[in-house]
């Protein structure tokens, strides 16, 4: 421990120049001798840099939040605020020495902190952060339409050793349905309806401003779920550390039907039953978390041209689909389309 | 205030005042990211990224500035923007205006060593506040330990020495662990 701590010193001193003369030639000689030694070092100055260029981030981040988001609006802002502060301290003063008269001054006050609160409301804008965390939780909860859950699990001959389970919104008037149903054969959905009914219908009706028909995998959900039975399949190495992940994948359907920018992303990963992974953890299993996340959007990569979304007039129009991962050990994987905000 | 004031306030260590003064040039960088395909947000993290990457090349002794600060600063965006353009399968076409056409081995810039960084700053997020209290102080702004031991009420000089000691052993332990797991961090 002792010898240690002095090490750490030496260290110090080391990395930031203050190791002078003999003991400075005597610590490099070390240095080119000790292997361990040397690669401790070298972590050590990695460390130091990492230390520094936090701190530097947030010392960025306060002369951002001071020059603003908006730039010179922000220091108008705070130029009327200070005018008004100054305005309010020279009324205190006055009215402190009472050359006023307590009805006006009352009144002045007032109008002053109505000033004031009116100047202050644009910066609040800034802390819209939690706006952006409802919106968040609102769109990875995502609606169920039908399930293939039960169907799939009748017909255990697959090969693969996990079941898919897919959930995609139907393409007909926004109907839903909770009940896995046994048949998912083609999409014909409209029948069956439910209490949550309105809801969709309410989104339905926002989503499809000016679009008359959605972008769909060829053949209906029924065939993009046989084609995503055959190429999913749980990563072996999160298998062995039972890790189970959803991954987010956006992805456009261009005018001709091809998938680009397919933007994949590891909402959630833990262990089974585990709490979620933080950032410490996602690092450490970076590895597991690709796997995931490539296996997703292989899925992506390799699906059959799509049929394009069209608009009122009938021609092919780009979309945005957003689909959801959901790796389960015991469930296998679940997957869940949404469309377009 | 001129580029050697800056880069004289960057040596001796007053960076908030320079960052100050360099954060003017951020809507110019990202009328350039963005016109290039990106969107506010990149272009906020490449700045920020590009402005510590400045900073630790002002710092170097050896550093010496052949053009103008800022021209320098657009490099250095630009740079990273089209090392980001490139992983997202990006080409970026459209020209920068006033900046020098920087190269990796100019900027000493290495992907891997960038990524580890990264996960050490992660790393050092999950020690104690204390922790992250006395690594500032000590390595950033360059308090010795005295001051330091008054600041955050160690009974001695010596225990702050301590303390520092067990918090570096700590955080270099969560790096290992982090290390071996993953040994080539690929984000």
């Amino acid at each position: 421990m002792r010898t240690e701590l002095t090490l750490l010193e030496k260290i110090d001193l080391y990395t930031s120049g203050k190791l002078t003369g003999a003991e400075l030639i005597e610590f490099e000689q070390a240095i080119d001798s000790d292997e361990t030694l040397r690669s401790q070092v070298e972590m050590h100055q990695d460390m130091l840099r990492a230390v520094r260029r936090k701190a530097l981030r947030s010392q960025i981040a306060s002369v951002a939040a001071g020059s603003g988001a908006g730039g010179g609006f922000t220091n108008l802002t705070i130029a009327i605020v200070t005018v008004i502060g100054v305005g309010a301290i020279v009324l205190t003063t006055l009215f402190v020495n009472g050359t006023f008269d307590d009805r006006d001054n009352s009144e002045l006050v007032t109008n002053l902190t109505d000033q004031n609160e009116i100047t202050v409301r644009p910066i609040k804008m800034d802390g819209g952060m939690p706006q952006v965390q409802n919106y968040k939780e609102y769109v990875e909860e995502p609606e169920t339409i039908f399930s293939s859950h039960q169907h799939y699990e009748d017909n255990k001959t697959h090969n693969g050793d996990m079941n898919v389970t897919v959930r995609f919104r139907s393409r007909g008037e926004g109907v839903k349905v909770e009940q896995p149903s046994p048949v998912i054969v083609n999409d014909d959905f409209s029948e069956k309806q439910t209490e949550n009914e309105k809801i969709t219908v309410e989104t339905e009706a926002f989503k499809t401003k000016n679009l008359t028909r959605k972008a769909s995998y060829p053949g209906g959900n029924g065939a993009m779920k046989k084609f995503m039975d055959k190429n999913l399949y749980y990563p072996q190495s999160a298998i062995e550390k039972s890790i189970e992940c959803v991954v987010r994948c956006e992805f456009h359907v261009t005018e001709d039907g091809l998938i680009s920018e397919i933007n994949a992303e590891c909402i959630k990963m833990a262990e089974k039953d585990g709490v979620a992974y933080n950032d410490v953890k996602l690092l450490m299993n970076r590895r597991i978390m690709n796997a995931f996340i490539g296996n997703a959007t292989h899925i992506l990569r390799t699906m059959p041209t799509w049929e394009p979304a069209k608009n009122a007039q009938g021609n092919p129009i780009l979309s945005v689909q957003r689909m959801y991962f959901n790796y389960d050990l015991e469930r296998g994987c679940l997957v869940y389309q949404l469309d377009e905000d | 205030m001129k580029d050697q004031d800056i880069i004289s306030r960057i040596k001796k260590g007053q960076t908030e005042r320079a960052l100050k003064v360099l954060y003017k040039e951020f809507p110019k960088v990202r009328a350039n990211i963005i016109a290039s395909g990106g969107d506010h947000e990149i272009a906020e993290e490449i700045f920020n990224d590009s402005l510590i990457l400045l900073i630790e090349k002002v710092s170097e002794p050896t550093f010496e500035l052949t053009s103008k600060l800022s021209t320098y600063l657009y490099g250095i965006n630009r740079f990273m923007w089209m090392n980001e353009a490139r992983k997202r399968h990006k080409s970026p076409e459209s020209e920068w205006r006033d900046t020098l056409i920087l190269t990796a081995d100019d900027l000493d810039f290495n992907e891997e060593k960038e990524n580890e960084l990264r996960a050490l700053e992660i790393v050092l997020d999950q020690i104690s506040e204390r922790c992250k209290k006395l690594f500032e102080l000590f390595y950033f702004q360059k308090n010795d330990m005295k001051m330091i031991a008054d600041k955050l009420d160690f009974s001695s000089v010596n225990s702050a020495k301590t303390q520092k000691y067990k918090c570096m052993e700590k955080a270099m332990k969560l790096a290992k662990e982090v290390k071996i797991v993953s040994p080539t961090i690929d984000v």
